[in-house]
C-alpha cells in the first residue's frame, strides 16, 4: 500500500464505501428532492387548516389530496430513501464486506422512485385510497413491493457473506427490519386491496400496519444507526451487550401488538385493544433499556458530541425516542386516549417520532456517510448549524404547540355543552404556531440540501484539511 | 464561519493527477482515517433495579390483561362488559313507537318540516296545526306510501311542492310509528296510527304508482 498509516480494516472499510458510492448518492439525492416537496405539501396542508379558501379553486389541491400527499412523500420519499441509503451501508460496513450486484440497488431505487412519482401523480389526480399511510393507488403498489423485497433481499445477502466473526447489535436490528417490512407491505396489500377482508377485519390490519411502519421499519433502522455511529464517533464500546439483547427482543416482541390502540372505543373485540394497551405499555422496556444504554455510553462526552455534526442531529434524536415513545405508551392508556384522540395531540405526537426521532437521527447518519462515500468534507459548517438549530426549533415548537393545543381541544371535546365550532376557534392560535415551525424546518432543509448539492459537486472545499466539526476547539479526530 | 473557496479549475488535459487519485484510494486528511475503530459492545451487567422494574412491570400488564381480555371473547366489545354480542342473551328491544317515530323523522323529514314541525312559508307546508295531518288516518298514510304533488291549501295557506314517496322505504310499523309520533307532537293531539292500518291501505293501493293531488285526498273517507 503507498500508505503505511492505512490498517486493513480501513481498507475494507474504503473498499466498502466505494462500492456504496453510486447507490449510496442516488437514495440521498431522491431522498433530498422528496424531503423539499414533502415540506412544501406540508406548508400548503397546514396552512389550509388555519386559512380554508388557500389553494381551495384547484381540485388538485384539495385538503384530502395534499394531507395523503404529503404524508406519502415525507414516509416514502425521504424517510425511505435515506433509510435505504444509510441503512445498508451501515450493514455492509459492519458486516466487513463490499457491496456485491450492486445493479439490483438501482433496479430498486429505480422501481422505487417510479412508483412513488406515479403514486404522488394518483393522489392528487383522485386515485388515492382511503386508508392512511397506503393512499397511493393499487396500481403502484406491485412497483413498491418489488422494490422492498429487492431492498430486503440485499441486506439479508449483505449479511450472508459477512466477514465479521461478531454480530454487532445493529445489524440485529437492520436484519430483523429487513425482514419485517417487505412482510408488512405485501401482507396488507393482499389483506386490504386484492383479497379484500370483511369489514372491522380490515381496520385491525390497516392499524397492524400503520403503526408497524414506523415500530418494525423505521424505529429499528434508526436504533441501528444510532448504535452504529454513537460509539463510532466516540470511540468508546456500547455500554451493554445484556442491555442490548433485553431492548432488541423487547422491541421485536411488544411493537407488533401496539397499533390496536388506535382503535380504541372502535367496533372490535376488546381483548385485541387489551393486548394493544399492554403492548404498548410494554414497550416502555426497550425504550428506557436502549435510552440507557445510549446514555452511560454518550456521558462525559457531551463537547465532542455538541462538535460533530452527525452526533449532535444523532443524539437529538435519540432523546426524542425516549421522549415519543414514553408519550405513545401513555396515549395508549383508556383514560389518556379518551382526551388525546381525533385531536391534533396525535398529530403532533406522530411529528415527535417520524420527525424529531426518525429524520433527524437519519440527517445525522447522512451527515457521517455522505463524506465518506464521496471523499469530500462537507462544505460549510455554518449551514450545517443552521440546519440544526432551524429543525430542533422547529420541531419542538410544533410538539409542544400541537400537544398543549391538542390537549385542551380533546377536554373541550369531551364536554358536550361546548359548541364544535368555538372548539375549531380555539385551536387556531395552535395551527399557526404549526405554520411557523413548518416555515423553520422548510429553512433547515433548504440549507441542508444546499450542503448536499455543493458537495455532490464538489465546486466548494474547505480550507482545512480534516472532518468539518462545528466548534472551533479542536478535536481528536472523528466526526 | 470560514467562506468556502473554489477549487482551481484545470482543463482535464492538464490536470494533475497522481497515483492516489487515479485509483481513488484514501488521503490520510479524508474520513476514513480520522475515524475511530469499528463500534463493539461492552459487558456490564443489567442494573439490578432496572430487572425488577421490568419485571414488577411485565406483572402489571398480566395482571391487566387477564382483568380486561376477558378468555379472548371475540363477542365483547367494551372493558366494562356493557356491550356484549351475544344471539342467546340478546334482549328483545322495546319497539315505543313514539320514540322510534321521533328518530325516523329527524332523519327523514326535518329537511323540509323543520324540527319545529312548522314547514317553511310559501315552500313547505307546517305540520304542526295541520288538519290533514290530524283528521283521518287513511289520508296521511296515503301520503307517505305515495307521495303529494301538487297545490295544496294548508290551514290558509298555498303551496305548491313535491312530497317524496316512502312506501318503499320504510315498513308499515315504521310509518306508524313517524306518523304516531307527528301527530302528536307540537301540541298535536291526534290518535296515534296503527299498524294495521298502514297495512290494509298498502294492500288496497297495490302497485299504484301515481303519486295523490290534494284533490285526490280530499275524497278519502
Amino acid at each position: 500500500m503507498n500508505n503505511p498509516t492505512m490498517t486493513l480494516s480501513q481498507m475494507t472499510l474504503s473498499q466498502i464505501d466505494r462500492s456504496l458510492k453510486g447507490s449510496g448518492i442516488f437514495f440521498v439525492s431522491w431522498a433530498c428532492i422528496w424531503l423539499l416537496v414533502g415540506t412544501l405539501f406540508a406548508l400548503i396542508t397546514s396552512i389550509k387548516l388555519q386559512y380554508p379558501p388557500f389553494l381551495s379553486g384547484y381540485e388538485w389541491f384539495t385538503f384530502g389530496r395534499v394531507r395523503a400527499a404529503h404524508l406519502n412523500v415525507v414516509a416514502y420519499g425521504w424517510v425511505n430513501n435515506a433509510l435505504f441509503a444509510v441503512g445498508l451501508w451501515v450493514m455492509a460496513r459492519l458486516c466487513k464486506s463490499p457491496v456485491r450486484h450492486k445493479g439490483m440497488l438501482y433496479v430498486a431505487g429505480s422501481f422505487w422512485n417510479l412508483g412513488l412519482l406515479l403514486g404522488v401523480g394518483g393522489i392528487f389526480m383522485g386515485h388515492n385510497s382511503a386508508v392512511e399511510w397506503l393512499e397511493m393507488p393499487t396500481y403502484v403498489s406491485p412497483l413498491l413491493a418489488v422494490a422492498y423485497v429487492l431492498i430486503g433481499a440485499w441486506g439479508v445477502l449483505a449479511f450472508w457473506h459477512r466477514e465479521s466473526d461478531h454480530v454487532y447489535v445493529s445489524q440485529w436490528y437492520l436484519l430483523a427490519a429487513f425482514f419485517w417490512f417487505p412482510w408488512l407491505y405485501t401482507i396488507v396489500q393482499m389483506l386490504i386491496f386484492f383479497t379484500p377482508m370483511q369489514g372491522v377485519m380490515q381496520s385491525i390490519t390497516h392499524w397492524w400496519f400503520a403503526h408497524n411502519v414506523l415500530g418494525l421499519w423505521m424505529t429499528p433502522i434508526c436504533v441501528a444507526i444510532v448504535y452504529y455511529i454513537l460509539p463510532k464517533v466516540l470511540g468508546k464500546p456500547i455500554h451493554s451487550y445484556y442491555l442490548s439483547v433485553v431492548g432488541f427482543w423487547s422491541l421485536a416482541l411488544f411493537y407488533n401488538w401496539a397499533g390496536m390502540h388506535h382503535l380504541i372505543g372502535g367496533p372490535i373485540p376488546v381483548w385485541m385493544i387489551s393486548a394493544g394497551i399492554v403492548g404498548s405499555i410494554m414497550m416502555f422496556v426497550p425504550v428506557i433499556v436502549t435510552a440507557i444504554n445510549h446514555h452511560i455510553t454518550a456521558m462525559g462526552s457531551l463537547r465532542d458530541i455538541w462538535n460533530s455534526p452527525s452526533l449532535r442531529f444523532i443524539v437529538f434524536g435519540a432523546m426524542n425516542y425516549t421522549l415519543s415513545s414514553a408519550f405513545g405508551s401513555l396515549m395508549a392508556l383508556r383514560s389518556f386516549n379518551k382526551i388525546t384522540h381525533f385531536t391534533h395531540f396525535t398529530v403532533g405526537h406522530a411529528h415527535h417520532g417520524a420527525y424529531g426521532f426518525v429524520t433527524m437521527v437519519l440527517f445525522g447518519g447522512i451527515y457521517f456517510m455522505l463524506p465518506r462515500l464521496l471523499n469530500r468534507e462537507w462544505p460549510s459548517a455554518g449551514l450545517i448549524r443552521m440546519h440544526f438549530w432551524c429543525c430542533s426549533s422547529g420541531i419542538i415548537l410544533m410538539v409542544v404547540a400541537l400537544s398543549i393545543g391538542g390537549w385542551f381541544q380533546g377536554l373541550k371535546m369531551n364536554n358536550p355543552n361546548i359548541p364544535f365550532l368555538d372548539i375549531v376557534r380555539f385551536t387556531l392560535p395552535y395551527l399557526h404556531a404549526r405554520t411557523l415551525a413548518g416555515l423553520l424546518l422548510l429553512c433547515g432543509h433548504v440549507a441542508f440540501v444546499v450542503n448536499v448539492v455543493w458537495m455532490l459537486r464538489g465546486s466548494y472545499v474547505r480550507s482545512e484539511t480534516g472532518p468539518t466539526l462545528l466548534s472551533p476547539v479542536p478535536n481528536s479526530g472523528g466526526l | 464561519m470560514t467562506p468556502p473557496q473554489k477549487p482551481k479549475k484545470q482543463p482535464f488535459e492538464t490536470a494533475q493527477f497522481d497515483d492516489e487519485a487515479l485509483h481513488g484510494r484514501h488521503d490520510p486528511a479524508l474520513p476514513v482515517y480520522q475515524e475511530k475503530g469499528e463500534p463493539f459492545e461492552g459487558n456490564s451487567e443489567m442494573p439490578f433495579a432496572l430487572f425488577v422494574a421490568v419485571v414488577f412491570l411485565a406483572f402489571g400488564m398480566g395482571v391487566y390483561l387477564t382483568r380486561y381480555s376477558f378468555d379472548f371473547d371475540f363477542f365483547i366489545y367494551d372493558h366494562n362488559k356493557h356491550l356484549i354480542l351475544d344471539a342467546g342473551s340478546i334482549k328483545e328491544e322495546v319497539w315505543d313507537p313514539l320514540v322510534q317515530g321521533e328518530k325516523i323523522f329527524k332523519k327523514n323529514c326535518t329537511q323540509c318540516h323543520q324540527t319545529t314541525g312548522l314547514g317553511v312559508p310559501g315552500s313547505y307546508p307546517p305540520l304542526a296545526g295541520s288538519s290533514w295531518l290530524l283528521g283521518i288516518d287513511a289520508i296521511p298514510v296515503r301520503v307517505l306510501l305515495k307521495g303529494l304533488e301538487g297545490p295544496i291549501e294548508v290551514e290558509k295557506a298555498q303551496f305548491n311542492g313535491a312530497m317524496p314517496t316512502f312506501g318503499t322505504k320504510f315498513s308499515d310499523k315504521q310509518i306508524a310509528a313517524v306518523l304516531s309520533y307527528v301527530r302528536q307532537a307540537w301540541g298535536n293531539a291526534a290518535p296515534a296510527v296503527q299498524e294495521g292500518t298502514v297495512t290494509q291501505i298498502r294492500q288496497a293501493l297495490g302497485d299504484r304508482s301515481r303519486v295523490f293531488s290534494a284533490t285526490e285526498l280530499m275524497s278519502v273517507k
